[in-house]
């Protein structure tokens, strides 16, 4: 089955050399609406678990709750008049700005009967993230940053400032369709204070959004000290997070019950496993190390 | 009777203290299909779909917005 998930070649140059990778930048509602079908068919058996690794074109994504808020209609139309469209999408936390410098990464499987905590999906899909990240000479850790938008447990911050936040969507019945949707957005080249600003936009018209402070979000672009082979840098991002997260996210998906689309020996001989130095010094790396060898979360 | 719980280890409380119910799909008292999605909690910027185990009667213990741990009863399904 061809994937859902529309793979329209940017035409960047980081996009080369990754068989059946693809870097997409479609409009934000058809990202997530193929992204919605992909699970639906991941979870009826019909498209194997995988890892989907895309850009998207500037919009701010609200949550169900917030897209039920009053004063939602009266504040989306502005926005998009100002730049800003707006989508909702299934998964919790709240309001996240989202543009082509921004990465999203998403983890699907069918939804498991029972055994697999919330905890360790947010580990299987961090993992990558972090990994993909030290690449370029930055640190970063798994942590809340409090006035940043989307704040969640999970985020993923360097030196307290937000640079990624981190999702999940546990839709319909274990073994009748249900699926898992694990979903992260990675800010790699957008300017905070423009993100930071659209939001608390909407928060002006819209209550009940929360308000958020550019001075604790940040971006790949102005953290890393090792910016790669010349090209841009959500291209490169994008391409290496997609191979780092087919050899340490692969194992996960795949012990759930169903085997992934991806080759997990390609991917491994392309990411040498001293990743793993990484993943023990995150907490609860012995959990998260177990699930890249492949035994039981 | 059948019981509507969140799972036991859903979550590791440690991290997260507690969830809420963002919604129920049916109202109380309602008949219920086995396996319909009957109510969403959100836990940690998660959405959790919660399904019902067997058809019947819905009776709602934890209403919309109500706080919940892995384990909690929310509701449960009467025969009829």
């Amino acid at each position: 089955m061809a994937d859902p998930l529309p793979r329209a070649n940017h035409g960047g140059a980081g996009t080369a050399g990754v068989a059946g990778g693809y870097v997409t930048v479609p409009d934000t509602d058809q990202a997530l609406d193929g992204l919605d079908r992909t699970a639906r068919a991941v979870g009826n058996g019909e498209h194997q678990p995988g890892i989907f690794v895309w850009r998207m074109r500037r919009a701010l994504v609200f949550t169900r709750r917030e897209a039920r808020l009053p004063g939602f209609a009266r504040a989306a139309s502005p926005m998009a008049s100002s730049g800003w469209p707006v989508s909702v999408r299934g998964s919790g936390g709240g309001a996240c700005a989202v543009g082509p410098g921004t990465v999203q990464i998403a983890l699907v499987f069918p939804r498991p009967r029972d055994g697999v905590s919330l905890d360790s999906v947010y580990h299987a899909l961090a993992t990558p993230i972090l990994i993909t990240i030290s690449e370029f000479g930055v640190k970063a850790e798994i942590a809340r940053v409090p006035r940043s938008f989307c704040s969640g447990r999970y985020d993923i911050a360097v030196e307290g400032r937000k640079i990624a936040g981190l999702a999940q969507q546990w839709h319909g019945p274990a073994g009748r369709g249900g699926y898992v949707i694990a979903a992260a957005s990675v800010i790699i080249d957008e300017d905070p204070a423009e993100l930071a600003a659209a939001i608390n936009s909407f928060a002006d018209i819209c209550d009940g959004v929360q308000r958020c402070s550019a001075g604790a979000i940040t971006a790949l672009a102005r953290e890393a000290r090792e910016m790669g082979n010349g090209t841009d840098l959500p291209s490169q991002f994008s391409v290496r997070l997609r191979n780092t997260a087919a050899a340490t996210s692969f194992s996960f998906a795949a012990g759930l019950g169903r085997q992934s689309q991806i080759d997990p020996d390609q991917h491994r001989r392309a990411h040498p496993v001293s990743g793993l130095r990484t993943l023990r010094n995150i907490r609860s790396g012995r959990q998260v190390a177990s699930i890249v060898r492949g035994e039981p979360a | 009777m059948a019981e509507i719980r969140i799972p036991d280890d859903l979550w590791d409380t440690a991290e997260v203290p507690e969830g809420v119910v963002a919604n129920w799909f049916f109202a109380d008292r309602g008949q219920v299909p086995k396996g319909a999605t009957v109510a969403e909690i959100t836990v940690e910027k998660t959405s959790f779909d919660i399904v019902s185990p067997e058809s019947g009667r819905l009776r709602i213990v934890v209403p919309k917005d109500g706080i919940v741990l892995p384990g909690t009863l929310i509701g449960q399904i009467e025969d009829g």
